[in-house]
């Protein structure tokens, strides 16, 4: 929800196959519900979690940008209740073997950097931003808080960021101001 | 009129892409020891998610009849009118009808996609089989058939003495490679088989992963889902361990 700009541009931009799903109010309130519930211990499991989720947030559209029905063991989607999987659908489809593996190396950095946090993630209940310089700010700052080098990703970005990207890179010092970005030269801040 | 066709190829090639980018394009290539190893196999010793992936990929765009018909309709109305009352036109129609005949262009190209397309990869599936069954016996893999997730239709798994598997399955409009399971590592380890598979073999078929956005396109990534039970390990903490999961799955971040 906070990163909206990955199923809004930066990964994809698909509002039929990957509907974005903090777009509309009425869902960030849904969510932001749904996870005070989980904060006063009302849902108990991650699978009621999903199922909650996808039936309150996402009114049942499976076609969204993250779909949990095959995280469900009841669901028609899931073909074994081993094999449950939490499905991320706003991800343009790699053009190599080398993207994809990339793109798995994102989730998965992202996944065990959210592991070393000691205190729970805010949700910032706003619109999502259009700007271009600020998706890719944050999209920046995704790739780098878990230790990454943002130059090693960059081959995700679809042309028009790359462009702006480099746009940056050479005029920095002009940018920097409005990015507020406090990266090292390597791009990359050491996780906690 | 020459300038005009070109242009419209241009136009048409960049919104489908044209070329599929091979892996020997790639300066790193991986280790091609690692290759042979097991696809479960990972150094890491703890207990990993692990990837799932599913790559859209679909033909080459042809001239479709459909879009052919629907964009040269509005311009065939303007040149009637042109030959037979060449006072009527003006400049104004003239930009009109030709904004008219692009988006039914692309309202054609919309019906074309939904129709012929999937005519189109039925017909490079049934090549890439045939191109597995010439190359895996080289590859060390097999091929076997299973039914369609979408239609029932049969659909080539490829699969290796080690399990690691592909399944070429098929979707509206698309090809749908679904692969096995793997953690990071691991996905790390076999990128030189998949690359050869999934990317090399397919394009020899006229199969591609989509360069521009189309109908539909994706490279969905499926993440184990009992990595959130697991985390982390006292159960007490469950909830919390996958509230900040979950916030990750969507992308949040500790601002």
């Amino acid at each position: 929800m906070n990163h909206s700009e990955i199923y809004n541009g930066i990964l994809l931009n698909d509002w039929m196959n990957a509907t974005p799903i903090s777009t509309w109010k009425s869902q960030r309130d849904e969510f932001a519900r749904l996870i005070a519930h989980f904060d006063a211990g009302e849902i108990k499991s991650s699978e009621d979690l999903a199922r909650r989720f996808m039936e309150e947030v996402l009114k049942g559209r499976r076609n969204s940008a993250l779909n949990l029905y095959p995280a469900l063991r009841e669901s028609k989607r899931n073909k074994s209740p081993d094999e449950r999987r939490a499905e991320i659908r706003s991800v343009r489809a790699q053009r190599n073997a080398k993207i994809w593996a990339l793109t798995v190396r994102l989730f998965d950095s992202r996944i065990e950097y959210l592991k070393t946090l000691k205190s729970p993630l805010a949700f910032e209940n706003h619109m999502p931003s259009l700007n271009p310089v600020t998706k890719l700010a944050s999209f920046r700052r995704y790739v780098t808080e878990p230790g990454n080098n943002w130059k090693e990703f960059l081959p995700l970005l679809n042309w028009r960021y790359r462009i702006l990207d480099s746009a940056q890179s050479a005029c920095g010092f002009v940018l920097s101001p409005f990015l507020g970005d406090e990266e090292d030269e390597s791009g990359a801040r050491e996780a906690p | 009129m020459k300038k005009t066709l070109l242009a419209s190829l241009v136009l048409v090639a960049l919104v489908n892409g044209w070329s599929a980018p091979t892996f020997a394009d790639q300066k790193e290539k991986p280790d091609s020891k690692s290759s042979s190893s097991s696809p479960g196999a990972d150094p890491a010793p703890k207990p990993e998610a692990r990837y799932g992936h599913e790559i859209e990929t679909r033909g080459r765009l042809g001239f479709y009849p459909t879009t052919l018909l629907f964009a040269l309709g509005p311009a065939a109305v303007d040149l009637s009118t042109l030959l037979h009352d060449s006072s009527s036109l003006s400049t104004s129609k003239i930009v009109a009808v030709s904004f008219m005949a692009f988006y039914m262009g692309a309202l054609g190209l919309f019906f074309d996609a939904q129709i012929v397309a999937d005519v189109r990869i039925d017909f490079k599936l049934g090549k890439l089989w045939k191109i597995l069954g010439q190359e895996c016996p080289k590859l060390g893999c097999e091929v076997f058939s299973v039914g369609s997730k979408w239609n029932g239709s049969i659909v080539p798994k490829v699969v290796f003495p080690d399990g690691w598997y592909i399944i070429f399955d098929r979707d509206p409009g698309v090809v749908e490679i679904r692969g096995y399971p793997l953690s990071n590592g691991a996905t790390q380890q076999n990128l030189e088989r998949m690359q050869k598979v999934a990317y090399d073999l397919a394009a020899k078929a006229g199969l591609y992963p989509p360069r521009f956005l189309n109908l539909t396109n994706g490279g969905h990534v499926s993440i184990d889902f009992a990595i959130f039970d697991q985390d982390p390990p006292p159960l007490s903490k469950l909830p919390r361990g996958f509230h900040e999961s979950l916030r990750n799955l969507q992308w949040n971040s500790p601002e």
